[in-house]
């Protein structure tokens, strides 16, 4: 981490002296963690995909103020995170039946080398498991944002309870108790969807 | 247990999942575990719920975003941030898009239908056909004209002109036509909206008569620019005159510096890769087979060199260190003046045979994509407005790692300004080059073994930093003798001395010369600089604090 902190800092203060190419090596770095980031938060795909899009350039407008007192992981994910809690609650009202193809790209057997991984089992339990994740996927949306925010950044990019402190910019004990109460909430949504998850 | 004693000890059980809770707490978890079966409950309870959030798929990036991204940088650099509205009229355009494409849907159903009609007689209505296609073509503007990002399309499209046929156009003009430059669409474009700066930007590339005439009225052109009128306030030790300049100057200009083209003009650049060849006792033959270049009228290189009044290390990549060290980097005024600027600087350089022109921000650099060597980078939100041409030599910095290395303990990744030494075969690439020197490194850790990486750290002594400034002082006969502070700089800020700037916590080490950002006083300096290697400034005023200046 500390590598990619200094090989950050280096692309960083490039950018800031005006290479802009150096911004490219950012964006390829990072990605793919912010989009999957803001598409668990905002819970769609097209959205994700903007959202990830606004993260990086408002990244990039800021970049000149960006003094490196924290690492640019956390500064950019700060923004990705904030910007997608915050579109997500603009569109509450929305029904999340519209992460369309949560039973079938997100979270099914989406890529060629999960298929392969999964050879051999039986097709019915691949197909199951597929379903267990669109509702993993649609329980985890109906969590209360900040507890959504800290599962996806623990659970699924995994990141250390410091790092989400410093992403979301409050104290280790409140990261803790999120993810625990997030975690529990979760765990009670499967179950009253009928998914014990055992 | 109380709710909130489940609920504390739940905090802890899932920290302890994850691995978060010290040696002794963890102890104390496990044992609790082994007695109290409502923790070991509890526990499960939160191992299902995270191995269910683990279980869902990371799902990638779509694969344009970053070309996407991209693009809107590049346009939020070429337009600003108020002309960047995708952003903000994304929402708004969906619906509109939605409702022009069921306006769509239903024009051509209607035409069609119409169409349908009259083919075969059934038309009962009144419209004609050619009232159909007016109402066709109707909705086709509507649909261009409804639409904001077609609008900013349009814009860029413009904005992004002259297009690669016309850089072709004007390089293969640059080297075999005879008159002038004949006026394009783009040319009449760029005079209506370019103006102040378009006579000035204008290069005849046919010869160096024109080249001299053209040089002079950008030099005049560049002589006004925001920040000129600044008074030096310099009372650092006593800089060469004017004439020492001249004499620096016409000796540098003696060298012949062959064009890797066929051309009849004078190549402006090449002076660095012709030193360095000097220096090195290597034949420059590389096949040239025009007639000698004489430097001494060029007025584009004494336009460099009046205008470059900067240094940073950071502009030099290692990969760079086989690659021509032309780095060329123009800060312009004017918003568009700077598109028309880089159409005719990349024409004028590849005609010289600078292989790869690169613009950060402007679009030409998809045009003029060839193997790289020289840079072009634009920066329309810096407030002063200059024109930066940069020369570094691979051979100063090598000397500079060097006497940086020797001054300290190196270990893992050198880094020196915002150019950073990563990855084996960097480091290996950067060893031998110090390891070819005559004087071998005084570094008995160079060079580096394999597998080896190394570092340069305070090792909890900053005055490390001072000595490797110092080195570089004594080693670049610089005189100024300053160096950049920063708020996060972990030595002193001694303006005589100098300091660098030390991130603690990214181990980044920058070293920047301190220098003043107005021209007339990185002038005289130029000699000084160009007799130790570096032949060239790049100036960044907002790494210079007034504080250090003496």
């Amino acid at each position: 981490m500390k590598t990619a902190r200094f090989e950050d800092a280096v692309l960083v203060r490039q950018v800031q002296a005006g290479e802009t190419f150096a911004f490219t090596e950012l964006v390829t770095k990072y990605q793919d963690r912010v989009y999957n980031t803001c598409l668990r938060i905002c819970g769609h795909t097209e959205d994700a995909r903007d959202l990830t899009q606004d993260a990086f350039l408002q990244a990039f407008e800021s970049i000149a103020s960006f003094r490196g007192k924290s690492a640019f992981f956390t500064w950019l994910f700060r923004i990705a995170v904030n910007m997608s809690i915050s579109h997500r609650r603009k569109r509450k009202a929305r029904n999340a039946a519209s992460l369309q193809d949560e039973k079938g790209t997100l979270n099914g057997p989406s890529s060629a080398s999960q298929l392969t991984d999964e050879r051999g089992v039986d097709p019915s339990t691949i197909v199951e498991k597929a379903e267990q994740r669109a509702l993993v996927a649609d329980c985890l949306l109906q969590l209360e944002s900040d507890q959504r925010a800290v599962l996806v950044l623990r659970d699924m990019e995994g990141f250390d309870y410091q790092e989400i402190a410093d992403i979301l910019e409050i104290p280790v004990g409140t990261v803790k108790s999120r993810v625990f109460r997030g975690r529990l909430a979760l765990r009670k949504l499967m179950i009253a969807s009928g998914n014990s998850g055992h | 247990m109380t709710p909130e004693e489940q609920d504390n000890l739940g905090e802890e059980l899932s920290a302890f999942l994850d691995g978060e809770l010290g040696q002794d707490e963890s102890a104390q978890i496990e044992r609790l575990l082994s007695t109290d079966e409502q923790a070991l409950c509890l526990l499960e309870e939160v191992r299902a719920a995270q191995a269910a959030a683990r279980s869902l798929n990371k799902v990638p990036a779509p694969s344009d975003v970053l070309e996407e991204i991209m693009d809107r940088v590049e346009r939020l650099e070429l337009l600003g941030p108020a002309q960047d509205d995708i952003r903000l009229a994304r929402h708004k355009v969906r619906p509109i898009r939605s409702a022009l494409a069921l306006a769509a849907v239903v024009l051509v159903a209607v035409s069609g239908g119409l169409y349908v009609s009259v083919r075969t007689g059934q038309h009962k209505g009144s419209a004609s056909l050619e009232d159909t296609e007016v109402a066709a073509h109707a909705g086709q503007n509507s649909l261009s004209n409804g639409a904001p990002d077609q609008e900013v399309a349009a814009v860029l499209d413009k904005l992004f002109t002259p297009k690669p046929e016309d850089l072709l156009a004007h390089n293969s003009m640059g080297n075999q036509r005879e008159g002038p430059i004949a006026p394009s669409a783009h040319d009449d474009w760029a005079s209506a909206n370019v103006a102040p700066y378009a006579d000035d930007v204008e290069m005849n590339l046919d010869g160096a008569e024109e080249t001299v005439t053209t040089g002079a009225r950008m030099r005049e052109a560049m002589t006004s620019m925001p920040g000129d009128d600044i008074e030096d306030d310099w009372s650092g030790p006593a800089l060469p005159d004017r004439a020492s300049l001249n004499e620096a100057n016409s000796t540098l200009v003696q060298t012949t510096v062959p064009s890797r083209r066929k051309s009849n003009v004078s190549p402006p650049l090449g002076i660095g890769r012709a030193l360095r060849e000097q220096a090195r006792g290597v034949s420059a033959d590389d096949g040239f087979v025009g007639p000698p270049n004489d430097l001494a009228d060029n007025e584009m290189r004494t336009l460099e060199q009046k205008y470059a009044h900067g240094f940073v290390l950071s502009t030099v990549k290692t990969h760079q260190f086989t690659c021509e060290p032309v780095r060329l980097s123009l800060l312009l005024a004017g918003e568009t003046a700077e598109q028309e600027f880089a159409a005719k600087m990349c024409a004028l350089l590849t005609s010289q045979g600078v292989k790869y022109v690169h613009s950060s921000t402007v679009s030409t650099s998809s045009m003029i994509a060839y193997e790289g060597v020289a840079f072009i980078n634009f920066h329309p939100r810096t407030p002063q407005e200059r024109q930066f041409i940069v020369r570094l030599s691979p051979p100063l910095f090598v000397e500079t790692i060097k006497y940086a290395t020797d001054a300290t303990n190196a270990k893992a990744t050198l880094c020196i300004g915002e150019c950073s030494v990563q990855g084996q075969e960097a480091v290996n690439a950067l060893a031998a080059s110090i390891a070819g020197k005559e004087s071998p490194p005084r570094n008995s850790q160079s060079p580096v073994d394999e597998g080896e990486q190394r570092e340069i750290t305070n090792e909890g002594d900053p005055l490390c930093l001072m000595k490797i400034l110092q080195d570089f002082v004594l080693a670049t006969s610089f005189p100024l003798g300053g160096f950049q502070s920063d708020t996060e700089v972990a030595c002193g800020d001694d303006p005589v001395k100098g300091d660098a700037l030390y991130d603690g916590e990214s181990d980044l080490i920058t070293v920047v010369v301190k220098l003043e950002s107005t021209t007339a006083m990185m002038e005289p300096l130029l000699p000084l600089v160009t007799t130790n290697g570096l032949l060239g400034f790049d100036g960044n005023e907002t790494v210079i604090p007034a504080k250090l200046m003496p």
